[in-house]
C-alpha cells in the first residue's frame, strides 16, 4: 500500500465516526486526558491519599492499570496524525509548545513504565514520573484539543 | 552505568525515534490529491461559518488568527490544498472529502470578489 494511501485510509476510517480527522484527534486526546486524570486519582489513592475514595486494594489497582492501557491506546491515533502526517511545526508559541511536548511524551511514558517495574529506585521516582507524564498530557491537550474546541468547533 | 539510568536512556531513545519520525513524516500527503471536485458553495458556506469563521471571521472577512479570504484570489484547488495540508497554525485535515470540496468552492467564490 503506498504511503499516501495510508493517510487517505486513516482519514476515511475516522471520518466514518467523526466529522474530520482533526475532530477525531481532539476527541481521542480528550479521552486520553480524562483517563490520565483517572490514573492520577487512582495512583493518589494507592499512595493513601484522597481518603474519600473507595478503600485501597485490588479494584483501585485494576482501574489504575486499565485506565493507563486505554489512555495509551487513545493516544495512538493522535500520535499517528501528529507525528507521521503533520510532523514538527513551530508557526506560533502554542504549536511550538505542543510540538516539543509531543516529541517528549512517549519518552516520558516509556520511562514511567520502566520506573513502575524497577523496585530499586527511590520512592519518589514513580510519583514524579507519573505526574510528569500526566502534566505533559494535560498541556498537550490544552494546546491542541482544548484550543480546537474553543476556537474552531466543539462537536464530533 | 547503574540500573537507575535505564528509564532515562530508554525514554531518550524513544524521544529520538519520535524526532526522526516527525522529521520524515512518512504519511504526509505529498501533494493535494488533485483538483477538488466541483463543490456545492451553498453547503460550503454553512460549513465555513461553522468551522472556519471562528478563525477567518464571518464570511471570510478576516479574524484571528485566520487571514481575510474575501478577494484573496485563491482558487478552489489552492483552498483545498491548504485545508488538506494545513498552513501555519491551521491544522491539516480540518475538513475532509466532499465537505472540503464544498468549502473550497465557497471560499473560491468569495475570494474572486
Amino acid at each position: 500500500m503506498p504511503l499516501g494511501d495510508v493517510n487517505e485510509t486513516y482519514t476515511d476510517l475516522v471520518t466514518t465516526v467523526f466529522s474530520s480527522a482533526i475532530a477525531a484527534k481532539a476527541w481521542f486526546a480528550t479521552a486520553a486526558v480524562v483517563l490520565a486524570a483517572v490514573q492520577v486519582t487512582t495512583a493518589a489513592r494507592i499512595y493513601g491519599r484522597l481518603g474519600f475514595l473507595p478503600e485501597r486494594g485490588a479494584a483501585v489497582a485494576t482501574v489504575h492499570r486499565w485506565s493507563g492501557r486505554l489512555a495509551f491506546l487513545c493516544t495512538l491515533p493522535v500520535f499517528f496524525h501528529c507525528v507521521t502526517i503533520l510532523g514538527w511545526q513551530t508557526p506560533d508559541t502554542r504549536v511550538a509548545v505542543h510540538s516539543v511536548l509531543g516529541t517528549l511524551v512517549y519518552g516520558v511514558f516509556a520511562a514511567k513504565v520502566l520506573v513502575v517495574r524497577d523496585r530499586s529506585l527511590p520512592g519518589w521516582a514513580l510519583p514524579a514520573a507519573g505526574l510528569t507524564l500526566a502534566s505533559t498530557l494535560g498541556v498537550l491537550w490544552a494546546t491542541s484539543a482544548l484550543w480546537y474546541f474553543l476556537n474552531v468547533r466543539f462537536g464530533f | 552505568m547503574g540500573r537507575g539510568w535505564r528509564p532515562v536512556v530508554v525514554g531518550a531513545t524513544v524521544v529520538l525515534g519520535v524526532v526522526v519520525l516527525a522529521q520524515v513524516r512518512p504519511f504526509e500527503p505529498e501533494a493535494p490529491s488533485g483538483a477538488p471536485a466541483a463543490g456545492d458553495p451553498a453547503h460550503g458556506e454553512v460549513l465555513f461559518e461553522e468551522r472556519c469563521a471562528p478563525c477567518h471571521g464571518p464570511g471570510g472577512a478576516g479574524g484571528s488568527p485566520g487571514p481575510r479570504l474575501i478577494d484573496s484570489g485563491l482558487d478552489a484547488a489552492a483552498v483545498a490544498a491548504v485545508v488538506e495540508q494545513g498552513k501555519g497554525v491551521m491544522p491539516a485535515g480540518i475538513i475532509s472529502g466532499g465537505d472540503r470540496d464544498d468549502v473550497a468552492a465557497y471560499v473560491a467564490s468569495i475570494a474572486s470578489g
